[in-house]
């Protein structure tokens, strides 16, 4: 599980830090979209989050585990607000939220009051980089690997031109950026680009101007309500199969069923999948269908994975001192992870994992009718610098 | 409708005394934070009265003069290093120029139109700044690491206990003016400028002058309150400036009472209130509050305030079906389709 | 040629939308915030039904109705109560509507998405030569049009709708002569809400279901009807054109400033008509 230098070196801290006392509860304060177009992902990392606790019988360091769901509305002042709350409330863990700039504002607060955050959701890479620091930390993918996946699904697919769409949002610029910087490289042109602004509904003339341009491949950048309105749009006029949809983040199980048939045949990277191989997964996915009836989303199977490592790491240091785990967590290695191998970056906070790549089909058995079906997997060092 | 200074003034110096006291009664932090917005959005809302209650504009865009004092004085602060005071006075001027533009909208349109343009005009604003001027504002993302003040160096302001007592004593000062303003003659020119336009107008006021004044003066103390929002949360985003925020102060106002200077304030402290109280009982509280508020303008239209014993509010603010007469022929034939 | 055939279309959702918003505000004097509520309100029962009965059809005939009820009933417990008042209550209680239908649908269908297919019927595209436009495109630009000509036909040729129009002139003088205004004003309100519905029905193919799909119309329909001039019908198909071609001419030249584009239209008309291009001297159509 957890390597076991840092596991010595955060029970020798423990040891020595004779100010943490050991409390009557563990507690964490989630703070989650309950409300409002993200409360899917609220609820369902709610879920992942439970089965985290509820398969260490409820407790760590021998204590039970207390668990304060606050709705941060993916709106960075209440979340803001129900973090000041849930901090003079003596949280030791804060995990949240799922809109990356609540999640930017929440990471300062936990880094100025030096309380553990953890977010396995939001992928800005400033969470991480730039805006980071020792107390936040992402068990989930960032910017930069779908950045690195994308450019390997082009290495991979070589299509003739391709073009871009890209919300008017400054990391799908960044995404978009970097990767047509490596295009002529791999002898890929640019038939176009159009950058549409967030929350955009009629893609219908980009649709046109993509099928007038003779592109073979689409690039879109694109997630949630988005990526549905734009791939049912390109289904309409028949685009869907004549060329190659791809997006780091544009569809799963949810959006697919959203869009229809025209979803099938379309690329796109996921984050975490219920149809991944590994004993871990099989065992979580069975326990979440009992409970819950259906397969986890990739939200709850990344709060579930992240949680679970990160109550690991503190039953493992034996102490309740924060900073303890905060040494502890980074830089540590979880074997068990339901995608593998994750290993926390002690540069930056970052887990390294690997990056899925996947194609919407048809479902068989009990799974969802449209499912995503995992046609690639890139090992975490093809996705990841190291540290400096 | 008279506003007594006295009243205002007493209840101001009380409410400020009490206020002042409440972090040595053992208050926690939870408790501070939670007064802290409330003063913030209290000011807001009395600085809104004053454009609504007061001249009778009714602004739905009102998020834009917040947004906008809160993003000026942030970038000042943060990325050119200008002086905490400094950026607050400069957001405050530049939501004060937006509220005069505004003037220049309800010079053009009036009524129920008047808030449907200043709507759009807020929707305008929220997508410049998340969008088309995302490099320097950060675009959706928000904007980080807006700074507490430095002043003395043996006050932290980063603590948010003595954060409060800095909002409070601006707060203070604010609402003090706003009090002294609106019983002041300008204040009575503004009640005249909302009771009776065309009569105003044959006495020789120029009456879209005042309105231009009162909604500069309106934008100027919703930009303090903007950039001490942006302050206390240390960050700001483009969410602020929505037109649910333009609703929720509106909610504010009229739950606590319009056109009275307590009544907004003391609606912005219910209506945080019931937020907290409500989303930690169940996860749609915001429907129950819609609820309330449904309720609330049927058979509370006067707000919290007319639950005062021996108050009389404005004949605009007559809820009895019998005072309309004569009314309606004055108002429903000029207000409704103002020039 | 397609740009202007999607603008077409665009143009005559937003005037379905926007005409049941202009009815009631012209008639009655209300903005009714809570228009993007029931617009919504009509998608998600339309596509109840349709899951229920596997049949579209059904669903774009019987979801605005359903609404309509809903906004009847809506406007007998608490708007009729706010008529002698002030306006800017109606406008506020119309607001407590948008939240408590929102929290309604969210009760009911939870918060995933949904989706609405098109009938087999509409389903496909056209090929124009140089371009393709979907069928159900098409088949939304013939809605508006339907839409249009039917409540200027309504309004304006038959005897309800100048019993109406009359009312909203002077319900007084129309009482006397003994017609129930309060029930007329029930039954605007109801078939604004319709209209409202029957959009949502007729867009439920075209977008996901959410539940903040009310929120993001209602500034367009506002757009629509502050460029078009209030309470005015063919100012509302005016205002409806001019964004709907903006959209599309701009996003295929500069889909960054779409936005900024869309409200610089906005005031520029404002600048020129302050009361839109069709506003004030008329009520309605």
């Amino acid at each position: 599980m957890t390597n076991f230098k840092s596991v010595a070196l955060a029970a020798l801290m423990g040891v020595l830090s004779q100010g943490a006392v050991a409390d009557e509860a563990f507690h964490i304060g989630a703070i989650l979209p309950f409300s409002g177009p993200y409360a899917f992902g609220g609820e369902a990392a709610k879920a992942g989050m439970q089965m985290a606790i509820d398969e260490r019988g409820g407790k760590v360091l021998g204590v039970p585990i207390e668990v304060s769901w606050e709705d941060g509305e993916a709106n960075p002042q209440v979340t803001l607000k129900k973090g000041t709350r849930l901090i003079a409330d003596d949280v030791h863990l804060l995990v949240g939220e799922a809109s990356s700039p609540a999640t930017l504002a929440l990471s300062k607060l936990a880094g100025r009051r030096k309380v553990p955050l953890l977010n396995t959701i939001s992928a800005d890479e400033r969470i991480t980089g730039s805006e980071g620091n020792r107390y936040t930390f992402r068990t989930s993918n960032d910017f930069g690997m779908e950045t690195q996946m994308t450019i390997s699904y082009y290495e991979t697919a070589r299509p003739k031109s391709v073009y871009a769409v890209i919300p008017d949002v400054g990391a799908a610029r960044d995404l978009w950026g970097k990767v047509k910087d490596s295009l002529p490289g791999l002898g890929i042109g640019v038939a176009g680009e159009d950058y549409p602004p967030l929350g955009n509904k009629d893609y219908a003339v980009i649709v046109n101007k993509i099928a007038n341009s003779g592109a073979d491949s689409v690039l879109a950048v694109l997630a949630g309500g988005d990526a549905v309105n734009f791939i049912k749009q390109a289904g309409e006029v028949g685009l869907t199969g004549k060329v190659e949809i791809f997006g780091p983040t544009l569809l799963e199980e949810l959006t697919a069923a959203a869009v229809g048939e025209a979803s099938l045949g379309v690329f796109s990277g996921v984050r975490y999948h219920y149809s991944y191989k590994n004993e871990q997964n099989s065992k979580f996915v069975a326990a979440y269908k009992e409970k819950f009836g259906e397969v986890p989303s990739v939200f709850a199977g990344e709060a579930y994975d992240g949680l679970s490592w990160f109550l690991d790491t503190v039953e493992a240091t034996g102490s309740w001192d924060k900073e303890a785990w905060v040494d502890a967590f980074s830089g540590s290695t979880r074997d068990s992870s339901i995608e593998g191998v994750k290993t926390m970056r002690s540069c930056n906070n970052q887990a390294e994992q690997i990056g899925l790549m996947a194609v919407v089909g048809r479902g068989v058995g009990d799974q969802p009718e449209l499912t995503m079906q995992i046609v690639e997997e890139f090992p975490a060092d093809a996705l990841f610098t190291d540290c400096p | 409708m008279s506003e007594k200074l006295s009243f205002n003034l007493t209840f101001i110096v009380a409410a400020v005394a009490f206020l002042a006291l409440v972090p040595s009664l053992g208050a926690g932090e939870r408790a501070i934070y939670f007064l802290s917005l409330t003063l913030i959005w209290g000011l807001f809302a009395a600085a809104f009265d004053l454009s609504f209650g007061v001249t009778g504009l009714l602004s739905f865009g009102h998020a834009a003069l917040l947004g906008v004092g809160a993003y000026v004085f942030s970038i000042l602060t943060a990325d050119y290093g200008v002086p905490w005071g400094i950026g607050l006075v400069a957001g405050a001027a530049t939501s004060g120029l937006l509220g005069l533009l505004y003037g220049l909208i309800s010079m053009r349109v009036g009524g129920l139109f008047f808030a449907l343009v200043s709507l759009a005009a807020a929707e305008l604003i929220h997508i410049l700044i998340s969008s088309t001027l995302r490099d320097i504002t950060g675009g959706h993302d928000g904007f980080p690491a807006v700074p507490r003040p430095m002043i003395g160096s043996s006050w932290d302001f980063y603590d948010n206990t003595t954060f409060y007592y800095l909002i409070l004593a601006i707060v203070f000062v604010s609402v003090l003016l706003l009090a002294i303003l609106r019983s002041s003659p300008f204040g009575r020119l503004c009640q005249g400028v909302r009771l009776n336009p065309v009569r105003m107008t044959h006495i020789g006021f120029r009456i879209a002058r005042i309105r231009s004044l009162a909604l500069l003066v309106s934008g100027v103390f919703s930009g303090i309150s903007g950039g001490l929002l942006a302050s206390l949360m240390m960050f700001i985003s483009p969410e602020t400036l929505s037109w649910t925020t333009s609703g929720d102060v509106l909610i504010m106002t009229l739950l606590g009472g319009a056109g009275t200077l307590i009544g907004p304030i003391l609606g912005a402290l219910v209506f945080e209130t019931m937020r907290d109280v409500l989303s930690d009982l169940t996860v749609h509280w915001y429907g129950l509050l819609g609820l309330a508020f449904i309720l609330c303008t049927i058979h509370l239209p006067e707000g919290l305030m007319s639950l005062r014993p021996g108050r009389l509010l404005g004949r605009l603010f007559a809820s009895r079906r019998a005072s309309k007469g004569e009314l309606e022929t004055i108002l429903e034939g000029e207000s409704k389709w103002r020039e | 040629m397609s740009t202007f055939v999607i603008g077409l279309s665009l143009a005559a959702l937003l005037f379905i939308l926007a005409a049941g918003l202009v009815l009631v505000f012209g008639l009655l004097g209300v903005i009714n915030l809570a228009h993007g509520a029931f617009y919504m309100l009509g998608a998600y029962v339309g596509y109840q039904i349709a899951a229920w009965t596997g049949n579209f059809w059904l669903a774009l005939a019987l979801a605005p109705v359903f609404v309509a009820a809903v906004a009847w009933i809506a406007e007998r417990l608490t708007l009729s109560k706010l008529y002698d008042r002030e306006h800017y209550l109606q406008f506020l209680l119309t607001f407590g509507l948008i939240l408590v239908i929102n929290e309604l649908v969210r009760l009911v269908w939870g918060v995933g998405y949904l989706r609405v297919d098109a009938p087999v019927l509409l389903q496909g595209s056209v090929d124009f030569g140089t371009f393709q436009v979907s069928v159900y495109r098409l088949f939304v630009a013939f809605a508006g049009l339907a839409a249009a000509g039917g409540l200027y036909l309504v309004l304006e040729k038959t005897l309800i709708g100048t019993v109406v129009r009359a009312a909203s002139a002077n319900s007084a003088m129309v009482s006397c002569l003994g017609v129930n205004v309060r029930r007329i004003r029930s039954s605007v309100f109801a078939i604004g809400g319709g209209l409202a519905g029957f959009a949502g029905v007729i867009a439920a193919p075209m977008v996901p279901l959410s539940l903040d799909m009310g929120l993001i119309v209602i500034i367009d329909c506002f757009l629509v009807i502050i460029i078009g001039g209030m309470g005015s019908i063919r100012g509302a198909v005016l205002g409806a054109i001019l964004i709907g071609m903006t959209r599309a001419y701009g996003q295929n030249f500069i889909p960054q400033f779409i936005d900024p584009l869309t409200f610089g239209v906005l005031v520029a008309v404002l600048l020129v008509r302050p009361s839109g291009i069709f506003g004030r001297k008329e009520r309605m159509a």
